[in-house]
């Protein structure tokens, strides 16, 4: 059922619902200075990535997903997700049919030097496809208002000094 | 019909593309933090 929703995500967040998300939720509100509506967002905006994630993997695509400095609130998320250990595996098992793993990037990777202006310049534009690639894909899976959540409103809302302020 | 079809979806990725390319010249270009990782259970 769970594969045949495409841009319907109030019926994808009714397909992915939990009888656990209440401690995924209070997990959050424990370790980061939101109120309840707001981590409960954030739960379903990662929820909806990982079905993503599970689907790139599941129909095969060339590229997978990433999470950079926009998405960094969904990132937060997950790693208080998969503390709960179990309710994860079983999240995984139950709604995705596959195990989402989370694989961060080394900081040897983060912090790249460049030997010339053209290398930088052709790197950039490597990142800028990956990009595109990926809105295209989020875009066409769960619609404009999605692609809006995460890459404008999320940014705005969460960005990496706001984040760090709302760590308790 | 055939022709209104194929108009509808060219206006569609119009439509699809401007929007991108806005998100887009908005964002700075950065390196992931992470990517998604699955094993098939």
């Amino acid at each position: 059922m769970i594969q045949e929703i495409t841009k319907s995500n109030k019926a994808l967040l009714s397909a992915l619902d939990c009888d656990e998300d209440n401690i995924i939720i209070e997990g959050f509100m424990e370790r980061y200075s939101v109120n309840r509506d707001e981590a409960s967002e954030i739960l379903q905006e990662t929820k909806k990535w990982l079905w993503l994630a599970s689907e790139n993997i599941k129909e095969k695509k060339s590229f997978r997903l990433f999470i950079d400095n926009s998405l960094l609130i969904i990132d937060e998320m997950w790693h208080n997700f998969i503390l709960h250990t179990r309710i994860y595996q079983k999240f995984c098992n139950e709604k995705l049919n596959l195990f989402v793993h989370h694989e961060p990037t080394s900081a040897s990777e983060k912090i790249r030097g460049f030997d010339s202006e053209e290398e930088k310049q052709k790197y950039q534009k490597f990142q800028e496809e990956k990009l595109r690639q990926q809105l295209s894909y989020i875009y066409d899976k769960l619609g404009a208002e999605t692609v809006s959540k995460w890459y404008e409103e999320f940014p705005e809302k969460f960005n990496e000094k706001k984040i760090h302020a709302i760590k308790r | 019909m055939k022709t209104t079809t194929t108009k509808n979806n060219s206006k569609a990725n119009t439509e699809k593309e401007q929007f991108l390319n806005n998100i887009l010249a908005k964002k700075k270009i950065q390196s992931p933090t992470c990517v998604t990782v699955c094993a098939v259970n």
